[in-house]
């Protein structure tokens, strides 16, 4: 059994990476034999865009970090109160959709537009695409902030109460001073891989760029997307090199980030503390209130959007509303549908049945240096990735489109998903364990009857997380299926890139609905059986 | 276990396996996809041959995977069966040896096209010798929303001038899209007063002297735009869009007719009128082809062959549901035939689309010269 754990995780996650990997260095040595293609390389162009990507990458997370210290604070201090519902439902809704409905609020004829129209007669002149990529980054950073919150909410629970807390109130601190200059810097330490997480997906990202980013010069990533589409053999060493070249940037953004934090904490080590004073519960309320006001306002935009039948600038409100466009978006691409959901039902389903085989029965599978491959998946860019994995597929046993996006999928889930499961095994006592194989019976009926119904809640969750993970890939599906295969996903980003507002609504609603539905159906299943 | 999901992955693909062409197409436009849809389920019904649209926004990777099934020497196993196409993309397919061919020989309906037509004969100025089947006409017109403009520009200098009144109401799709790349060209050929050049292929002639007419053009008419040329729209969908919400004067389409369905479907204003220049608008036919491993040339064959025919030609007129030119000649057809055809589709004259090696020189220029932005 252990055999097979170990070949199981083998072939759906370290085979696929460490030869996509492989294949990846292997072009790029090929490409110094070519020194003619690096010295083309370099264009104003390129530079531009690489410096739009740079702010992206340093701003969201700055921001999204900021963020997170605001909310954790605030979820902190509420001592009865666990958002935990609210932040999964948000975690769960796809980027896309979230992106879609915040450029139904703020571009020209967006709603805060419509708004300031009744107002004001002098045109809004509307904060989408701004060249400097701030909305952008800002909505990057807001929808990022919910992932470290997410990752935060176990370890602030469980510190809601801890002695620490005593000492400082006895020394008449306030929860925020405590927060501040105790939890938050020990938790940070936690968010670290999360963080590097956030700066990679800032940096790769390409359908949200489609959406909100600035167009003349886009970011980065989508430059090298051009590249990797062009049919121009000089564009192909460029994609080569354009793949080196975000993961370039993704180091520099790295340091520039651990450059910030060590200069904090030596503000902090040479006492440079700013004073804080007492807050009210008024303010924190302020802040989750504000901070759940923020994520839920674009999601009603493009709700109202998939209903509208017709809603001319600058009306506040549509003036007919019709579930026709619901009916019709579901029929025209229902086939699209169904591969989104197999493909994120089965791809969550084995990695997390996997991820507990593996746990169960290869006590390696909890040593720390494993996190450092597991953890590579979300940190790399996700192009060279690709990349690498494309020329792996091609060379190797050729699987029609849908197995090999299948498989991408696989690749990209699991980590999440053991993450998870990982976590959740750490909390298990195991004297359950020992007390069961003591009593004669066997692993699997100990992994059956005891592990699975304890965990249960836990399972769900990673394997909910894992379809949402799933239904909001676009670049692995479109770059891998070489386009033939179509999902929920990739039928948005052709709505998104014709800007049509009606369809983006309803898919957009469409994208949100099925993981919510998911982490419903799987938070109810939890509840009967314990 | 997860063998019994590989499993169930391979069954899927096993009961695809039936007789199919996969028509590669471009679906930016819900319409056409939409008229694509019906006219497969039409042959089906006819041939028992199922269609299935791989929905494409950008050629150059499906040119890619072709040259790449080339040089992986699968050479009857294509992914491709019939491709829509035209232009820099055929000339590219052509040159490298891509293409099946000569197909016109092989598609009965055929007979129906004038193929002296100089229209069919070259596409962009390269020679189509019968590599690709003509399925449709296109002119480039500019959508004008007649309630805020009176006198419609008739002319580049008079667009400019124009604009120069309404600052950052005007706008282009950003190249390297068709829609911009084809705004560029259609305002150097309005500017330019050597035409001829322009069908020559490029190693024979000074680009930079030709095209610089247009950059001087643009010099000034990029800070009058919307944004002041530091954003474009990503397509004409946007524009269009953008044209309904009053944030621009003008957007633009490759089809004359198009402007009436849109009013229709109420996504532009309704007293939108669609007008070229008064030297004409750039005009071009887009072409089917068969790569040279299609998988089922036969059926594709049937495919091209029913898409040129009578009945499907009278339906892509209708504005309802496309709305394009016929490239059938109408002098061959039967009178009952001829009149289901709408009288003038066509506004103004044609100005001949510039040789096919234009679209990468404009598209390189272009984002050399605008693509960081003009911020200041």
């Amino acid at each position: 059994m252990r055999t097979f754990s170990r070949l199981s995780v083998l072939i759906i996650f370290f085979l696929p990476l460490f030869a996509s990997l492989f294949y990846f260095s292997g072009s790029v040595i090929h490409l110094f034999s070519d020194p003619q293609a690096l010295a083309t390389y370099w264009t104003p162009y390129l530079k531009a865009a690489s410096l739009v990507s740079l702010s992206v990458g340093v701003v969201s997370t700055v921001v999204g970090v900021l963020i997170s210290f605001f909310v954790g604070y605030a979820i902190f201090s509420f001592r009865n109160h666990n958002p935990q519902r609210f932040i999964s439902f948000f975690l769960s809704v796809p980027h896309l959709a979230f992106f879609s409905g915040v450029l139904f609020l703020i571009s020209p004829s967006g709603l805060l537009s419509r708004v300031w129209s009744i107002f004001s007669d002098i045109p809004f002149y509307g904060m989408d695409r701004d060249p400097w990529a701030l909305s952008f980054s800002l909505t990057l950073a807001l929808k990022e902030s919910l992932f470290l919150v997410f990752v935060l909410l176990p370890s602030i629970t469980d510190k809601k109460n801890e002695p620490e807390l005593i000492v400082s109130q006895s020394f008449g601190h306030t929860d925020f001073t405590y927060w501040s200059y105790v939890l938050w810097p020990r938790l940070l330490q936690s968010l670290r891989y999360p963080i590097w997480i956030v700066i990679a997906y800032s940096l790769s990202v390409v359908d949200l760029a489609m959406v909100l980013a600035p167009t003349n010069p886009p970011p980065f990533s989508v430059v090298l997307w051009e590249f990797f589409q062009s049919a121009d053999v000089d564009n192909q060493m460029k994609s080569v090199l354009g793949s080196l070249h975000i993961l370039v940037m993704l180091v520099l953004v790295i340091l520039i980030w651990e450059l910030i934090g060590k200069v904090f904490s030596f503000a902090l080590k040479i006492r440079l503390r700013w004073p804080i004073r007492s807050e009210s519960i008024c303010f924190r309320k302020t802040i989750l209130g504000f901070y759940f006001f923020l994520l839920f306002v674009p999601l009603v935009v493009l709700g109202l959007w998939a209903v509208a039948d017709e809603w001319v600038f600058p009306n506040i409100i549509p003036s007919s509303f019709t579930y026709e466009n619901f009916v019709y978006g579901i029929k025209s691409i229902f086939s699209q549908i169904s591969t989104t959901v197999i493909l994120a039902f089965l791809s969550s389903m084995m990695a997390t049945c996997v991820g507990l085989i593996w746990l169960e029965w290869d006590r390696r599978a909890t040593k720390d240096w494993l996190m450092i491959p597991i953890l590579f998946v979300p940190v790399f860019p996700i192009v060279p990735l690709l990349f690498g994995f494309d020329v792996f597929l091609s060379s190797s046993f050729k699987p029609s489109s849908l197995v090999a996006v299948f498989y991408v999928h696989l690749l990209l889930v699991f980590p999440y998903v053991f993450i998870i499961l990982k976590s959740q095994f750490m909390k298990f006592d195991e004297r359950y364990k020992v007390t069961s194989l003591s009593l004669g019976q066997s692993v699997l009926k100990f992994f059956l009857t005891i592990r699975v119904r304890m965990l249960l809640s836990g399972i769900l969750t990673a394997f909910s997380v894992g379809f949402a993970v799933s239904i909001a890939q676009y670049l692995p599906t479109v770059f891998i299926g070489g386009g033939r295969v179509e999902t929920l996903t990739t039928q948005m980003v052709v709505a998104a890139s014709g800007e049509n507002r009606k369809w983006m609504g309803v898919f957009g609603i469409l994208q949100i609905l099925i993981p919510a539905i998911v982490f419903f159906v799987s938070g109810k299943l939890a509840k009967e059986k314990v | 276990m997860h063998f019994l999901f590989f499993l169930i992955f391979l069954s899927l693909n096993i009961f695809a396996a039936e007789k199919v062409v996969y028509f590669n197409a471009w679906a930016g436009n819900e319409k056409i996809n939409q008229y694509i849809q019906n006219q497969s389920a039409e042959f089906e019904k006819s041939t028992g041959i199922k269609v299935i649209h791989v929905k494409v926004s950008d050629y150059q990777p499906v040119i890619k995977k072709i040259a790449a099934e080339k040089s992986a020497k699968n050479l009857s196993q294509g992914s491709v069966d019939v491709l829509w196409v035209n232009g820099e993309n055929f000339a590219a397919l052509k040159n490298q040896g891509l293409l099946f061919g000569p197909i016109s020989t092989k598609v009965a309906n055929y007979k129906n096209i004038n193929s002296e037509d100089p229209d069919y004969k070259f596409d962009f100025n390269v020679p189509v010798e019968g590599f690709e089947i003509p399925w449709g006409k296109a002119q480039f017109v500019f959508i004008w929303d007649k309630d805020r403009t009176s006198s419609l520009p008739t002319s580049a200098l008079e667009l400019l001038e124009l604009a120069k009144k309404t600052p950052g109401k005007m706008t282009y799709v950003k190249p390297p899209q068709f829609h911009g790349v084809t705004f560029l060209k259609q305002i150097l050929m309005d500017l330019s007063k050597k035409h001829q050049e322009f069908q020559k292929s490029c190693d024979n002639v000074d680009m930079e002297k030709l095209s610089k007419p247009l950059w001087t053009y643009l010099d000034k008419f990029h800070p009058q735009l919307w944004r002041k040329g530091t954003a474009f729209p990503l397509s004409v969908q946007k524009m269009h869009q953008m044209l309904l919400d009053k944030e621009i004067l003008y957007s633009l389409s490759f089809n004359p007719m198009e402007s009436d369905s849109l009013v229709k479907k109420k996504e532009i204003p309704k007293n939108s009128e669609s007008l070229t220049f008064k030297k004409g608008g750039i005009g071009n036919v887009h072409f089917l082809s068969i790569p040279f491993n299609a998988k089922n040339k036969d059926a594709a064959l049937l495919w091209i062959n029913h898409l040129i025919s009578i009945q499907a030609q009278i339906s892509k007129s209708d504005i309802d549901l496309w709305g394009d030119p016929t490239v059938l000649d109408i002098g061959k057809l039967s009178e009952s035939d001829r009149s289901k055809f709408p009288l003038k589709v066509l506004k103004g004259p044609l100005i001949p689309e510039p040789h096919a090696c234009w679209v990468k020189y404009l598209q390189d220029e272009w984002l050399k010269r605008y693509g960081t932005g003009t911020k200041d």
